[in-house]
This record gives structure tokens, sequence and C-alpha cells, in this order.
């Protein structure tokens, strides 16, 4: 059964062409394992990689004062180490993630499918990979191996949860943030229905701390289309009221007001360095992810 | 406010299904989890005055147009305190034709205001043809309106019968009569508002203007003429055109009056010859004795004109004269007939056509007889034919005693003692007159034939001797006032027949035909009043009845009545209240021939005539007459003018007193001519076929053809519609001034469709972007 679940998560076709790819952190990140990743830690590692003229910005820490003495100009020691990824899934399991459009997959499917996605890319580059499970508070932890059990166990994890309960990312967000020590890559796939404010104050502590942040802003097609043509009494989760309305007189002001927040995320993710991805869930999951993760390698070649 | 189908407006309840569907559409809705609530929650709190704003216009849109539509189905018609009319509705629209023969008048070369008003009646009928809410009621003006279609909404039905309206009558009369009808139909329909009621009141009145249109003395009273009125019939027009304003004014509250000028000739006098009379010089014609006849012709052009009259007896050869009447005059033209057969004969006078052809003819029937029947009834027992009470009478009036030339005598006495009389014996109403000469006193028997022979016509003259009995008199034949005997009788007194004393006495009325002869004679009524008289019975003027009239008084202290004028039925009666005869100790001396030959012979012929001429009538006027038995299978053939037909009589006739009978009033005699009566009288086994005609003139006042002006009927009528054609922009004022809603409603309802759509539209095209 639970074979089953897992194949219905890690979709041969997603996994085919997420596996194309290489996933290359834009970012070198803090790693046990020597790997193909770079280290984001300069000045740690063991291999010096080369010199290069100061800039206005670079930490004076990396000054090579040596250099300074003989030729009065400032250079700045480049250190190259490949480690392996320390990364970690954040996945809503809220009510709000229960919804899914008609005849489409929730957003909580679709959400832990590409979590699962994720999970298994990862293991197979040999990097660690957790899982925290999370409503309103954290429910479920797995701390990251690049074994294959740890995998089966995220995995597992994921098809034997169910949405419930209220969110509160920005408190759930702050919380994780103390508990990892080590900093590494942080996936969070949620739809991010809490106070705006209180959701980027959690990803600035997160950034802040020195981990590698992606948002996967999770949304429903009805939530972002908003199709509804006939009187419909909306019932809210999450012990939300409900409301009888024609949707048609209410979609501008709703997709306003939906924009509107969703704009209020992508802009707190700019600030705090965080890579934000909005999803819907009725796209093609492996158009998103093998889209995120080509932009995102291009985006560590021009760190190069 | 009013509808005009006010069960429609219940359909104003309609409003509530646009309600009901949305409450039931708010009912019929799909359930949805939502997760995004909160951001749809905050979009309806901002949203939520903007939605409810819109879905109320919406609703209040779709709840008027029911109510609207209701409203518009039923009509409804708004009073304003301004006078407007209940109008709208239905407009009713009222063709008052002047039916009076001067709208036939037709100058050479162009058409008669008749044809002028059928014309335009029938173009305006058109008109109206394609509207909706609109009715029309055809009234011809007339002695007796007729309504041949009354408020009917197919103009095509009231075209066919216009166009079968024949030429316009020889009636004289006004537009008020039937002005007066309409009004009060207006007003009953106020009153009692049926199914269909009139908001708009249109009354054409299609008339020529002439002077008579709205009553003689409107016109009088517009030249601010100071003649009083001077008799009955005067008087009557004149209350009658006091109320023309009353019945304009009162039909202006109910619509509009359009006055159409269809003589074209207001202000103006146009010219015309007219016969105004044809008459006998003596009101009986006896077979064989020349009788002088006098036509009347008016010239009422403004040029002297020579006229041939032309009078006509019975179809035969006519006698013509040519006569030269000056302008604005009237001529009297002299003939001379002779009948030579007794029984009913037709006269015709008649001039050459002009214009106005309805009065260049005139009739007259005459009834001739081959001698004036007078019964004497002798009351003394003289056997000496000169000293008997009646004797002189005798003389002067048929000296032949009856078997005379009718060249000498025109009257055919008889003559029977009291008692003879008393029984019974003499059928009275063979006879043109009764004289009681000095009769003791009368039975009750003999006074009811009395009674019923003078009702039917004949006449009766009371003279008083010494025999005379009051009591019985005044028992039997004045009857507290209602019997032939004008006057209650009281005993006699004066002085010794012969003496030297007595009284003169004096002529009251000299324009009573029995003084004709004094009339003519200032000295011949000078010597008259001269004679002496002796004696008489004295009389209580306080009973004069309602007929009499004291023509004769004698000159004593009391100015006692000697001859006392009444009327019974169609029969006149003299009472005499002192005797003429030729005895020794007579009561007077009028027996002296220069008195007796031109007094008697007038009174004569006056008491022998009816007081009604049923033969010789005007325009309008009923047929009837007094017949000997009861008459049978009655119908009346029409005057030429009339169409000839013949129109059966349904009702029968009324028995009256002494076994005669009052044959039923026809009136349908708007046309002049010969009318004649047909019927069997008798009684079955031995009837004989009876035509009785009658000569139907028109009333010459409408052959004066002076039209009155425009101002005038606005300044004394208070009518500011006045056209002579129908006005280019007629057909556009049937649905202007109205209050009917209706069409503004259904506008109203159209407007508001359109504007539900478009909002609907609109708010949906803002919710779909």
């Amino acid at each position: 059964m639970a074979e089953a679940t897992e194949k219905n998560y890690l979709d041969p076709k997603v996994l085919n062409k997420i596996g194309n790819l290489e996933l290359r952190a834009r970012l070198v990140m803090e790693g046990f394992i020597s790997g193909m990743h770079k280290s984001p830690f300069r000045g740690f590692s063991v291999e010096f990689a080369q010199h290069r003229e100061y800039v206005a910005g670079d930490d004076i820490r990396y000054i090579d004062w040596k250099i300074f003495g003989k030729s009065d100009r400032f250079y700045i020691k480049e250190f190259e180490e490949e480690t392996n990824l320390r990364a970690h899934i954040f996945l809503d399991q809220s009510e709000s993630m229960a919804y899914g459009f008609e005849g489409g997959v929730s957003k909580y499917d679709y959400a832990a499918t590409a979590a699962a996605s994720l999970a298994y890319m990862i293991q197979q580059q040999s990097d660690a990979v957790g899982l925290n499970l999370f409503h309103n508070k954290v429910v479920t932890t797995i701390p990251p191996s690049n074994t294959r059990a740890n995998l089966g166990n995220i995995l597992h994890q994921i098809s034997e949860t169910t949405p419930t309960s209220q969110t509160k990312i920005g408190t759930v967000l702050q919380e994780l943030a103390g508990q990892l020590p080590r900093r590494g890559m942080i996936m969070i796939l949620s739809d991010l229905f809490d106070d705006p404010e209180e959701v980027i104050q959690g990803l600035h502590t997160l950034a802040q701390r020195g981990h590698d942040v992606v948002v996967f802003h999770i949304f429903d097609r009805d939530e972002v289309e908003f199709p509804f043509e006939r009187m419909t009494l909306f019932e809210g989760l999450e012990d939300m009221p409900e409301l009888l309305v024609d949707p048609r007189s209410l979609r501008d002001a709703y997709l306003k007001e939906i924009n509107t927040f969703q704009e209020a995320i992508r802009k707190g993710c700019l600030k705090n360095r965080i890579d934000y991805v909005k999803v819907i869930n009725s796209q093609e999951l492996d158009v998103v992810l093998s889209s995120y993760l080509a932009a995102r390698a291009a985006q560590a070649k021009r760190g190069k | 406010m009013q509808f005009v189908t006010s069960a429609l407006a219940f359909g104003a309840l309609l409003f509530a299904v646009p309600l009901i569907i949305h409450l039931l559409n708010r009912q019929r809705f799909r359930k949805r989890d939502w997760a995004a609530m909160e951001y749809l929650l905050r979009a309806y709190r901002k949203q939520r005055r903007r939605l409810r704003t819109e879905n109320l216009i919406l609703l209040i849109l779709r709840c008027l147009i029911p109510i609207l539509l209701a409203f518009a189905l039923a009509r409804p018609i708004f009073t304003d305190g301004a006078g407007i009319l209940p109008t709208a509705g239905t407009a009713h629209h009222f063709f008052v034709f002047d039916r009076s023969y001067s709208m036939g008048y037709q100058p050479s070369g162009s058409q008669s205001a008749h044809d002028k008003a059928m014309r335009i009646a029938t173009r305006r009928l058109e008109q109206l043809e394609d509207k909706t809410g609109q009715k029309v009621t055809l009234v011809l003006a007339g002695i007796r309106p007729e309504f041949p279609v009354r408020g009917n909404p197919n103009m095509k039905l009231v075209r066919g019968r216009l166009a079968r309206m024949g030429p316009p009558t020889d009636s004289a009369e006004s537009l008020l009569p039937a002005l007066g009808q309409i009004a009060e139909m207006l007003e009953e329909e106020k009153a009692n508002p049926g199914e269909t009621l009139t908001s708009d009141a249109r009354i054409y009145l299609f008339t020529d203007l002439q002077r008579n249109a709205f009553g003689e003395e409107f016109l009088k009273a517009s030249r601010d003429d100071p003649k009083p009125p001077v008799d009955a019939k005067t008087e009557s027009k004149k209350l009658l055109a006091d109320s023309a304003r009353e019945v304009l004014d009162r039909l202006k509250e109910h619509g509009s009056i359009l006055v159409m000028d269809m003589g074209g000739a207001a202000g103006t006098k146009l010219d015309n010859v007219q016969i105004t009379d044809l008459r006998l010089e003596r009101a009986q014609a006896v077979a064989g004795v020349p009788l002088a006849t006098v036509v009347k012709v008016r010239n009422l052009t403004a040029s002297t004109q020579n006229v041939e009259v032309t009078l006509e007896k019975n179809n035969s050869e006519p006698s013509r004269k040519l006569v030269r009447v000056e302008a604005g005059a009237e001529t009297e033209v002299h003939f001379q007939v002779v009948f030579r057969t007794t029984g009913f004969r037709q006269l015709k006078a008649s001039i050459q056509t002009d214009g106005l052809q309805a009065d260049n003819i005139v009739y007259r029937v005459v009834d001739v007889q081959k001698r004036l029947r007078i019964l004497m009834v002798e009351g003394s027992i003289e056997d000496e034919y000169a000293l008997m009470d009646s004797g002189w009478l005798r003389v002067v009036l048929d000296p032949t005693r009856g078997t005379g030339n009718a060249r000498v005598t025109e009257f055919e006495t008889k003559v029977v003692d009291s008692t003879t009389f008393l029984l019974g014996q003499e059928k009275l109403q063979d006879y043109h007159m009764i004289v009681l000469a000095n009769v003791e006193r009368l039975s009750e028997k003999v006074a009811d034939d009395i009674k019923a022979a003078v009702q039917a016509g004949t006449g009766l003259f009371v003279m008083c001797g010494e025999r005379v009995q009051p009591e019985s008199y005044n028992l039997h034949l004045f009857d507290n006032g209602e019997g032939p005997l004008p006057i209650r009788i009281e005993g006699f007194e004066g002085f010794d027949p012969g003496g030297d004393k007595y009284f003169r006495t004096q002529v009251i009325d000299i324009e009573q035909p029995v003084f004709s002869d004094f009339k003519e004679s200032e000295p011949l009524l000078q010597v008259l009043q001269l004679a002496g008289v002796y004696r008489y019975f004295r009389t209580d003027r306080e009973s004069l009845n309602k007929s009499g009239k004291i023509l004769w008084q004698i000159s004593n202290q009391q100015l006692s009545p000697l001859l006392i004028e009444g009327r019974f039925g169609e029969g006149r009666t003299l009472l005499l209240t002192s005797a003429i005869t030729k005895q020794p100790k007579k009561w007077n001396t009028l027996d002296a021939a220069i008195h007796a030959m031109p007094f008697f012979h007038p009174l004569a012929h006056w008491l022998s005539h009816s007081a009604t001429d049923p033969y010789n009538t005007t325009v309008g006027s009923s047929l009837t007459t007094i017949v000997r038995s009861r008459p049978r299978s009655l119908a009346v053939v029409l005057a030429e003018r009339a169409g000839g037909n013949k129109v059966p009589v349904a009702q029968d006739g009324r028995p009256l007193l002494g076994g005669l009978f009052s044959l039923p009033a026809f009136t349908e005699t708007a046309h002049a001519g010969i009318y004649l009566y047909e019927m069997e009288l008798g009684e079955t086994g031995s009837t004989e076929q009876v035509r009785l005609p009658f000569a139907v003139n028109p009333d010459p006042v409408e052959g004066d053809l002076e039209y009155v002006s425009h101002s005038i009927v606005r300044e004394k009528l208070g009518i500011e519609n006045i056209s002579t054609a129908l006005p280019e922009d007629f057909e556009n004022t049937d649905s202007a001034g109205r209050s009917d809603l209706g069409p503004f409603l259904l506008y109203l309802v159209l407007l508001f469709i359109l504007g539900e759509a478009s909002w609907a539209r609109f708010v949906s095209r803002r919710h779909s972007r």
C-alpha cells in the first residue's frame, strides 16, 4: 500500500524530467558529504580557489593582507569546497491545503508530490534531505539524511498525512528556525494562508540564519481564477465563516485581494533573497520543478 | 385616478414574481468548501455596498416592469384640477350634424354645406380608423335628435352608416336639443362609469352657422336686439337661447368642442327667395264657392326680384302669377280657387328653383265641404220663424233655409226645438257648429254629446235669454271650469227690454276673427259699440277658465262680459250673455242688420273651424286627428322628400268621448310634403278605406340665410375652435392633451425592459471582467 502511494507521488514522468537536470545550488551549501555542490561558506573551505580584486561590499575579513603589503592593492581570497546539500522540506498540512478544484488534485496532494519529488531527487544526489510537516505547529520532523531508508520514511510520512487544523505558518517558521542548528536549504511548500507580515517575518528569520530558502507558494486553480458562475455558498475551511454570494459579482475584487496577498509574499521573499515560486495545482508539476531548477542552475552558473 | 379597465390593474401584483424568483434563486445555490475565505470575505466587505445597490436597482427594475405593464393595460385616467376632463381611456367622438334645411343650400357650381360636412366627417373617420381607443357617436340634430350610432369603435361601420344618411331634413331646429342630450349622456356616464369610460369627449358640430343654428334668440342677443318676445313660442325660444351657453359649458366640462363651419359664409348673408305662407281667406272651403287664397313670398336678397308664383290644385292645371318683390320685402299673391267636389283637397304653391329648395314649395290640405252645417237648438216655443231666438241668426246665415245655392250661402242650418234636442237623437259630430239659442236647460246625456262633439272640433255658440237656467249650464257645460263653457253664468240683470235705459258695449279684442269686419271698418266698430244692451246675464269673472277670454263687454260699472271665447278640445266656444233676436222684448239692439250681418258671418266661420288644424302643420310636428270610428290597419305614406315609403303604425287609435278615436301621433315628419295617413274605418264587415292627407311645411325662419360670424360664436358661446376645414394637424391631436397614461406607460415599460437588460448586461460584464 505504501509502495503504491510512493509510486503515486514519484510519478516517473516527473522524476524523469528532473533526473535529467543537475540540481545545483546557487549558493554553496555547507555539508558533510563532498560532492558536486559548492560550499556556501567561504573561508572555511580546505581548498584555496583564487584571488580577485576587492570590490565594495566584500567582507574585509577575506582581504589578503600579504598581497596588500606587497602590491598596495586589496585582493580577496576565495576558497572552494564541494559539500553535501542539507535540505529541509517544510510541507504545510493545514486544512486550507485540502482544497482542490473539480477534476484536479488538492493543493496538499500537489504539494506532497512536489515534496516527494524533490526529496527523491536530493537523495539520488546523495545529499541529505529531511521533512517537517506543520499546520499551526510542527507536527512531524524527520531529520536530514541521505539514506534510502530516510527517503522511504519521508515518503511514507507524506502519504500518511491528511490536511487538518488551522495554519500558523509565521509562528511555525519562527519555531523551526530555532530548531535548525546548521545552515542548509529549506524548501517550503504551502499556500501561506496566514498574515503575510507574520509569514514574511518567519521567512526573514530563516534567511537571516543563513539558510537557502525556497518558497513554493501553492495555489489552487480556483483560487487564482475564481471561475464560478452560479450562486454559491462558500464554506470557509479552517473555521472561517461561510458566505452566500454570486461569485461573478465578487470575482474582480477577490482576485485583486488574492493578488495583493501573493504579491506581498513575493516582495517579502525578494527582499530577503528568498527564491519564490508561484505554483498552481493545475500546472504540470514536472514543468514547474524543472523550470525552477533550470533557472536556479543558470543563476548558479552566473554566480560562479 | 380611475382605470379604463380596472380589472387589469390587479396585474400589478405580478411585481411579486421577480421577488419570488430572486428568493428562489437564493435558495438554489451550490455549496463549496473554500480555502481562501479570508480574501473572499475581504473582497465581499469592500464590495458589499456596491453589490447591494446594483442588485437593488435590478430588482426594482424587474418589479416595476409588471407593475407598469399592468397599469398600462388598465389605462389609468387622471382628472386634474384645471378642469381637463377625465381624459383618456377612450376618446369619444360625437359627430353632430346640423340637419336643418339651410344645410342644403347649394349655390350653383359648388357643393352644399351638407355635402361638405359628409366629406369631412368621412375623412375624419378614416383618420380614426387606424387608432385604438376611439369610439364614435353619430348625432343627427333636429326636432327629435337621432343617434343612429352610439359609442361604436368600428369606424368602417360608422362610415357605412354615415354614407346612408340622407340629405338634410326640412326642419328649422337648432343644435341645442341634440347638444343637451349629449351633455346628459356624458353626465350620466360620468356618474355611472361602466367598463369603458369616456375620457375625452370630442364634439364636432357640423353646421353652416345659419342664424338659427344655436337658437334664433341667440342671434338677437348678439345684436342686442331690444325687441321683447311677443308670444309663448318666442318666449320658449328665448329660454332655449339663454340655455345655449349653459349647454355648451356643460359639454366643455367633458371635452372639447370644434365647430366645423361648413357654410363658409360666416358673418355674411346669402340670397334666398322663399314662400312663407299659403293661407286661405276663410278657414272652410265649400264646394263650388270661390276661395281667396294668399301666397306670401319673401325676398331675402339685396335686390328686387321678379318671382313667378305657381299654385296647383290637386295636380290640376296650375295658375301662375309673376310678382315683383322688393329687396327684403314680403308680398302677398292672391289667387281664387274653386273646389268642385267635397273631401280633402291639396294645394301646392311654388316658386322657381334657387339655391335653397326646401322653402320654394308650400303645401296645404283643404277639407272641402258641401255646406257648413249648423244645428240651431231653439229654446223658445215661438212658431213664427222670425220671432224665434235662433230666427235672426238663421236669417243672416242661411236665408234660403238650407235649400239655396252654395254661392248664396255656405251654411246649411237645421233648427230643432229644445225638447227634441234633449231626446238626444241628433248626431252632433255631423255639425260644424251648434247653437244653443235661449235653451232652458240641458240633460247630462245631451251635455256629454255636446262635449264630445266640441272636443272633436264642432263649434258651440251659446246665446243666453230669459229662459236660460244658469245652474244647468254651470253644472253640465261649465263643469267647474273643465267644460266647454268658459265662464260661470249667474242671474240676468239690466233694464226693461225696449226701454230708455241701456248700456253701450266695448270690443276688447278687435284682433279676434269674429270682429274681422269691424276691424277693417272703424265706423262700423263705432256703430257697434253704440248699440244698446238692455239685459244680460251676469258672469263670474273669477271663474273664467284657462282657455277663456273676454272679447266684448258691457260698459256698465262692472264691465260685465258680453262675449266670451273658450276652447274645449279641438272645438271653439262662444258665450253671448245677451241674445240677439227680433223679438219684441229683445234684450239689445244688436239685431240691426248693420251689426248682425258683419258679426254673425265671421262668428259662424270661426266657430265652424276647429281650434287646431291637424291637417296643416310644420316639419317635426306630430300627425294626428280625431276620426269617427275605430281605425284599423294604420300606416303612413311618407312625403316624397322623405322617400315616399309606406310606414306601418303599430299603435291603435285612442278612444274618446262620443265614440270618437284619436289617431296615434306619427312623428317622423322631418321632411316637408304631403303625408297620407291610411286606415280602415268602421266595424268589421262595413269598413271603408280612408286616406287622410297632412300637409307638412318648413319653418321659413331657416330660409333666412344670415350666418353668425365666428367672433360672435367665440364671444357669446365661448367656443374657441372654429374651422372651415379639417385642420391639417388634427390627426396629431388624437393623443394630445389627454391624460391617458396607458400609451405613456407602455413606452415606460419598454424603457424599463431596455434599462433592465442594459443594467443586467452592465453588471454581468463588470463581474465577468
